[in-house]
């Protein structure tokens, strides 16, 4: 983890100093300063699996202490407490460990159904938050997680770290410098193939370790899942989406679960243009991509290719400068007929960035987040991201609950 | 030897330029010539701009004579001599009968009567006032000829500028060679032959290799209907090959490397032999 941070940190700079990044990014500045740093002091909600490697890239940083964690769960709380040591003082509720613990803010890795209770507790006690993503289950709860930010002037993060990801930093440098053109559609999808479930110790503790799984707790693939892809189109389109329509359903893993196990959306923005998302668990030839297009070209932002609406020049051309060059006379393979049909283009892409980190940007979030907590530098633009890609997560889920378009709430903005 | 190379989409193609031994402003110089010239022509011939002359003619011709500019009717008058050399096998009259098969492909399907009413060459009339269509409907099509006059205009543009030596190929289908290769007497150009690893060469000096048919690859993939209409049949043209034609003048290796391929190897034989300067090759 250590040398993906120096990588990270070298690749930033090198990126940085050649003016690579998307104007406005304030928050990619002064992540790894070593000079003169307060400690800050956090606590961890939630150490499970993805609060687990939270803690992991938090523990890699500099002047930070995490000094207590909370997990209802023993197992968790176990295993945390062995992680942590000694010096780090466990709970089992966390409106205790936030009444009796002087800290700076805490990171929240609860089950969905949880984030906005906890996160407004932690604000209104006077605490930054970073709350995993997807923001929360409803439109309600969202809301309240804005204004407790808002009334406490607080920092609130929602885990999206695809902000903090080079490759994609860069697909959204090309695509606002207009390589593309104006972006007139996106498709995103992600696809997998498992049941999703994790293994249950006893029958009684289906729900509270598969709470993926329930509508109690979860909004399944979407806020799973697809809230990420969303924080990204939002962001690339510089909008919210104002309407859905969708239609999801259970059609391969009928073991009980009641979130879909495949959801097919249409969403529609405000200058026109559309995102065609589906997520499903039961394939997964095509695994997981963002495409931006436009008539210029398309970008590939997950997997981080560019392709050109131009083809490239064909071999016979290429031959010819290369012969020119070596002062060769020589026939060129280049004439024939010139109708192809529609078919898809095989152009096989060149890449976004020469070096891909291993990093998908969460350990640059986490920087990002203790960095910004130190400096009491408090970013609204992030918290509307988040904010965003919540609402849209929960407009999708809506529509195909309900077989209607689904508009965006009235008067839910930063 | 340096040599520059631009390309740059147009006519629903791409269209690349070597220029042997030239500097880059030069070049730069010349593509912005080109593009002016392309835009110009796109204006005057293209069917996807609704504001392009040949559009507003086809919209409004039917209904009495138009008059147009002077180049176009010209060009008019070219295609209708063309139509007439190739035996009747080159007709831009053909897009109502395209857009039927394409639009219903794989149903083996009458051409309707009201489609057959509004092709047919007789439909265009040219007169000292102007230009009128026989027909309502009829649409004028000049997608096969259009990238042959297309070079030939930037071959009067490069040697205007005193360019003594280029290649330019349009979609790949369309080659003229300028001069010659700088190490050569010519420039030397090959044609795949079917699915084999065989080729055909040509040697072009100041002269157009244009090449249509139906490749193997793409009759895989599509079945045997083919892309060209046959204006005698009025059927799409299903044979499997290539005909490559040989040119002085761009437009006429254009023209009848279409008419050609839809006459069949055959026929093609009987009409080429009345075109002393054009040379035919099935491949």
């Amino acid at each position: 983890m250590e040398t993906n941070r120096r990588d990270f940190v070298k690749t930033f700079s090198a990126m940085a100093a050649a003016g690579m990044f998307v104007s406005g990014m304030p928050w990619l500045k002064d992540l790894y300063a070593q000079d003169g740093l307060k400690t800050v002091k956090l606590g961890i909600i939630g150490p499970g699996s993805r609060g687990m490697l939270l803690l992991e890239h938090l523990k890699a940083l500099p002047g930070l202490e995490i000094s207590c964690y909370c997990d209802d769960y023993e197992p968790h709380f176990e295993r945390a407490g062995q992680y942590l040591g000694p010096d780090a003082k466990g709970y089992r509720d966390y409106r205790d460990m936030l009444e009796k613990e002087q800290m700076d803010g805490v990171v929240i890795a609860v089950p969905l159904h949880m984030h906005r209770e906890i996160t407004v507790a932690a604000l209104d006690a006077g605490l930054h938050v970073f709350c995993e993503k997807a923001m929360a289950q409803t439109y309600e709860d969202c809301n309240e997680m804005v204004k407790a930010r808002e009334r406490n002037n607080k920092i609130l993060y929602v885990g999206h770290q695809r902000i903090f990801n080079t490759r994609i930093l860069q697909a959204l440098k090309e695509i606002e410098d207009g390589d593309i053109g104006e972006v007139t559609q996106m498709r995103a999808y992600w696809h997998r193939n498992s049941d999703w479930r994790r293994p249950v110790p006893s029958p009684e503790l289906e729900r509270k370790i598969n709470w993926r799984m329930y509508h109690e707790y979860s909004l399944g693939l979407m806020t799973e899942l697809a809230t990420h892809h969303l924080q990204v189109i939002n962001w690339v389109l510089k909008d919210k989406p104002d309407y859905v329509m969708g239609s999801g359903g259970i059609n391969y893993w009928k073991d009980g679960r009641e979130v879909f196990d495949n959801v097919n959306l249409v969403y529609h923005y405000p200058s026109g243009t559309h995102v065609i998302y589906d997520s499903l668990i039961s394939n997964k030839k095509y695994g997981m991509e963002i495409q931006a297009m436009g008539p210029k070209g398309t970008i590939e932002i997950e997997t981080g290719y560019r392709y050109s609406e131009q083809p490239p020049p064909a071999p016979g051309i290429i031959q010819l400068i290369n012969n020119l060059e070596h002062n060769i006379f020589d026939a060129i393979p280049i004439g024939g007929a010139s109708w192809v049909p529609e078919d898809p283009s095989t152009d096989k892409g060149t890449y976004l960035l020469d070096k891909m980190l291993k990093t998908d940007g969460t350990d640059v979030q986490m920087a990002s987040f203790v960095a910004d907590v130190r400096n009491n530098r408090i970013d609204p633009w992030l918290t509307q991201q988040g904010f965003y890609a919540g609402i849209a997560t929960i407009m999708g889920f809506e529509a195909m609950m309900n077989h209607r378009i689904e508009n965006w709430p009235e008067g839910l903005a930063i | 030897m340096e040599a520059q190379h631009r390309h740059l989409q147009s006519m629903g193609t791409r269209l690349d330029m070597v220029f042997p031994g030239i500097s880059a402003s030069k070049c730069d110089q010349l593509l912005e010539q080109v593009q002016f010239e392309l835009n110009r022509l796109d204006l005057m011939l293209s069917l996807y701009r609704s504001d392009s002359d040949l559009s507003i003619l086809n919209g409004t011709a039917h209904a009495g004579t138009m008059e147009v500019d002077q180049e176009l009717f010209s060009i008019l008058q070219e295609v209708r001599r063309l139509h007439k050399e190739s035996g009747g096998y080159f007709d831009i009259t053909m897009k109502p009968v395209f857009d039927f098969y394409t639009g219903n492909p794989g149903e083996d399907q009458e051409l309707p009567d009201a489609i057959r009413r509004k092709v047919g060459m007789d439909l265009l009339v040219l007169d000292q006032t102007g230009i009128s269509l026989a027909e309502k409907g009829v649409v004028l099509d000049l997608g096969g000829y259009g990238k042959g006059y297309a070079v030939k205009r930037l071959v009067s543009i490069f040697e205007a500028s005193a360019i003594e030596s280029a290649l330019i190929s349009f979609g790949e289908s369309l080659i003229y060679g300028l001069g010659t290769h700088p190490f050569g007497d010519s420039w030397k150009v090959s044609v795949p032959v079917g699915d084999s690893q065989g080729a055909v060469v040509f040697n072009l000096k100041n002269e157009a290799l244009s090449t249509s048919g139906n490749s193997l690859n793409n009759q895989k993939k599509f079945g045997d209907s083919g892309h060209i209409v046959n204006p005698i049949t009025l059927e799409l043209t299903s044979r499997l090959g290539l005909v490559s034609v040989k040119a002085k003048d761009p437009v006429r290796a254009e023209v009848f490397s279409t008419a050609l391929f839809s006459a069949g190897p055959e026929r093609s034989g009987e009409i080429s032999q009345g075109l002393s300067d054009v040379e035919c090759k099935w491949v």
